[in-house]
């Protein structure tokens, strides 16, 4: 039984050494079950041992291993090669600075997660002894979706926005300030609305819609991002009309 | 948004502009009878100055997009120009009878 | 998080000093990147989805456009009757039946695309219980088509 092929073409690029980076192309065999990341594990474990690249659950829940593959953002981890064309170019994560080879830098997202403060912030504070926060599954629900976020960052890498204003505090952020902001524990939003409500935040949107499409765990920071901007906009024209109301 | 209704005024002046409807379904006399109508000049108003704004934020956006940076300048541009249309479409409506 | 700087708790640490890092390479930004086709969504739309979503944005102004005409055409109501039908005469002319044509296109480009981004977006609560997404777009269209003909029929006359 002769084994299948694949072409894989990968971006390499040593830093103080290459100017920019080149593609390098190497033929790896698969199997039916075979992923992108097994791919890139072959070649690094067979034939290139300097190929640098992020990896870690391989099974979709981590967020490490984001890729561009024939384009499109994606987890190697769950991109399946019997799904794709006998040639597949794999790329770092688009709108990020390249590190080496296939890993970015993506300290910016993570500044970004603490500027949008994307942890619980009590409504009033609670002694642990005077138990737990209780949330019905009505509750929990108006914010699950949005608490599936694996920090990925494909949704960074499909929005030309953050591409051309990197100020942009981005899809997965926004989703996030979104998600605490539906949970019935959180009472953060004042602390938060500079940054989300700001000119960076939601308003930088133009709503490509292509952040929800990538997104492996199907957050839907689109939606997340339109429903903010309504919020705030009733926000300030309550405050506008009645500024005692004022929260 | 009131984009969505302004396929119906494109669509009747197509239609007349092909022949599939007579020049007498936008009559002077109809058409100033209905633009007469307090209610119709709301209307009208709220059809022209929504999608100017619309239109002028969508299009600094986009030339943003196209690699131009200068937010400031373009903004200013856009959104004067959507009022200077906006208030136009309040003077004409006011002007006719 | 700067390891030259000591150890975890901040106690100065002997060791020898790192060389810094080379800085990160920085992809620049092509300003045909809505045309290029570097970027594949998922969608059916592929290598096309910026270039739709230009096509998308530009459709507002195609509109306003329109708009710009059509405020004219009102505003003639003011200038009497001959000045009013010599305009409407117009409509005629190949050159302003091809600007309606495109100007119908974009702006049904525009509603329909607004509607499948925001139909989904929106959230409308019926008791306890949300709209599904699929019939907030159905309903969308529904009001679209009512309030259409409405003012279809106000225009042309009934």
């Amino acid at each position: 039984m002769s084994e299948r092929t694949v072409s894989l073409t990968v971006m390499r690029y040593r830093p103080g050494v290459d100017a920019a980076p080149t593609p390098a192309t190497y033929t790896v065999p698969f199997r039916e079950d075979t992923r992108v990341l097994d791919a890139l594990n072959y070649i690094k474990d067979q034939m290139d041992g300097t190929l640098s690249y992020r990896w870690s659950c391989r099974m979709g829940v981590c967020g490490s291993c984001g890729m561009m593959v024939n384009g499109t953002p994606k987890l190697t981890c769950s991109a399946l090669l019997r799904d794709l064309p006998p040639a597949v170019t794999v790329e770092p994560l688009a709108n990020f600075p390249i590190i080496r080879d296939l890993v970015v830098d993506i300290d910016d997202f993570l500044r970004k997660l603490s500027a949008v403060k994307a942890w619980l912030i009590p409504d009033s504070p609670k002694a642990i002894a005077a138990g737990e926060y209780l949330q019905t599954p009505e509750q929990v629900e108006r914010y699950r979706q949005f608490s599936q976020c694996i920090n990925c960052t494909l949704c960074y890498a499909a929005c030309p926005v953050y591409g051309i204003q990197p100020q942009f505090v981005g899809p997965a952020a926004l989703a996030l300030a979104h998600r605490y902001k539906m949970d019935s524990r959180d009472g953060g939003w004042s602390e938060r609305a500079p940054i989300v409500a700001g000119p960076e935040g939601v308003w930088e949107c133009e709503f490509v819609g292509e952040c929800s499409l990538v997104c492996p765990k199907h957050v839907d920071p689109a939606a997340a991002i339109q429903r903010t901007k309504l919020s705030a906009s009733m926000e300030w024209m309550r405050n506008l009309v009645m500024p005692w109301a004022a929260r | 948004m009131a984009a969505l209704l302004v396929t119906v005024h494109i669509s009747v002046n197509l239609l007349v502009g092909v022949g599939l409807l007579g020049t007498d379904t936008l009559s002077y006399s109809r058409l100033s009878g209905l633009v007469a109508n307090p209610i119709v000049k709301l209307y009208l108003l709220a059809l022209f100055a929504l999608p100017f704004f619309h239109a002028a934020h969508r299009l600094r956006g986009t030339i943003r997009d196209l690699g131009l940076h200068a937010d400031r300048v373009v903004g200013f541009l856009c959104y004067s120009t959507a009022i200077v249309g906006s208030v136009w479409a309040l003077a004409v409506l006011l002007g006719v009878p | 998080m700067d390891a030259q700087s000591g150890d975890a708790l901040g106690r100065p640490v002997s060791a020898p000093s790192r060389p810094a890092a080379p800085p990160a390479f920085h992809r620049p930004v092509r300003p045909d990147w809505w045309l290029s086709g570097r970027y594949r969504s998922p969608s059916t739309q592929g290598t096309r989805a910026y270039l739709l979503f230009m096509l998308r944005e530009l459709s507002s102004v195609v509109v306003a456009l329109f708009l710009v005409f059509y405020l004219v055409q009102i505003a003639r109501l003011s200038s009497g009757q001959g000045v009013y039908d010599a305009f409407v005469a117009t409509l005629r002319s190949p050159v302003v039946v091809l600007f309606h044509l495109i100007a119908l296109a974009s702006a049904i480009y525009h509603a329909v695309t607004w509607w499948q981004l925001n139909g989904v977006v929106m959230v409308v609560r019926l008791g306890s219980s949300t709209v599904p997404p699929r019939q907030l777009v159905l309903g969308g269209y529904v009001l679209w088509a009512i309030a259409s003909i409405a003012v279809c029929l106000i225009l042309v006359g009934f």
